[in-house]
């Protein structure tokens, strides 16, 4: 698999913004592949159905009736594909930059959910009071995966990992970041 | 062919190249959005997934004047 396409990445060659000098990103996460299954099935049979189609004889049947010539035909699975090839982008989007990266200074969490929504968001470790990992239901028990809960101090935004890789490692990591932290209570 | 309702080819045609310009100006926010995102989170995949977002923009110009075109 190529390296950025990780869901779980130690030390990970990127660089965001607004990155402190000196400060390294030591865990990268997204959500697990696992949770992409759906999406690409569903690539696969809209990309599938123009071949049932053309291999049939619904060409040939459809060829009497007007408006149906094979010009038309090819146009049309052309216009199916470029629709097929926009919802496997979007969702490939919608996993690519939901990111959440760990460093050796604070936690970021960037938020992805549609074209015109994007939303970062960041704390320190001085400010978490408490980090809870949950794993539920068969698939994320299988796969190893789940949610990694933060409770910050004060009116501070709750952080929330969503379908992460090793939700345990996650834990341990964050609490040993904390731990190191000055602050940390 | 030639007895089919004009109207109908006229109808399906603008239809099409209206759907298919809706398609290719939501690449365009798509194109603007990767570059913004590229540059929030720099990943040796932001290159090619830059080009791919570019390449649909340029399929979907290429279906309309196809369509104006074809039908």
């Amino acid at each position: 698999m190529v390296k950025g396409l990780s869901a779980f990445a130690r030390d990970p060659k990127i660089t965001f913004k607004d990155q402190e000098a000196g400060e390294n990103v030591l865990l990268l996460l997204r959500r697990h592949q696992v949770t992409n299954i759906w999406w690409i099935f569903v690539t696969l049979v809209l990309a599938v159905f123009p071949l049932f189609f053309w291999l049939g004889n619904a060409p040939s049947q459809l060829a009497g009736m007007p408006f149906f010539s094979p010009g038309h035909l090819f146009l049309l699975t052309l216009v199916w594909y470029l629709f097929t090839l926009g919802f496997a982008l979007i969702n490939f989007l919608d996993w690519f930059f939901n990111v959440d990266l760990i460093t050796d200074k604070r936690l970021v969490d960037m938020d992805y959910e549609n074209l015109l929504y994007f939303r970062a968001s960041e704390t320190n470790y001085s400010k978490l009071e408490d980090v809870t990992y949950k794993v539920s239901g068969i698939f994320q028990s299988i796969f190893n995966f789940g949610n990694v809960e933060f409770q910050t101090a004060g009116t501070e935004e709750n952080f929330d990992l969503e379908e992460v890789p090793n939700p345990e490692g996650v834990h341990d990591l964050i609490t040993d970041l904390m731990a190191k932290t000055p602050e940390a209570g | 062919m030639t007895s089919f309702d004009p109207y109908i080819i006229l109808s399906v045609r603008w239809g099409l190249v209206t759907l298919l310009s809706l398609y290719a100006v939501f690449s365009a926010v798509m194109i603007s959005k990767v570059r913004y995102l590229s540059g929030v989170l720099e990943t040796e995949v932001s290159p090619a997934l830059s080009v791919l977002v570019l390449l649909n923009f340029v399929f979907s110009l290429f279906l309309i004047v196809l369509t104006l075109v074809t039908i």
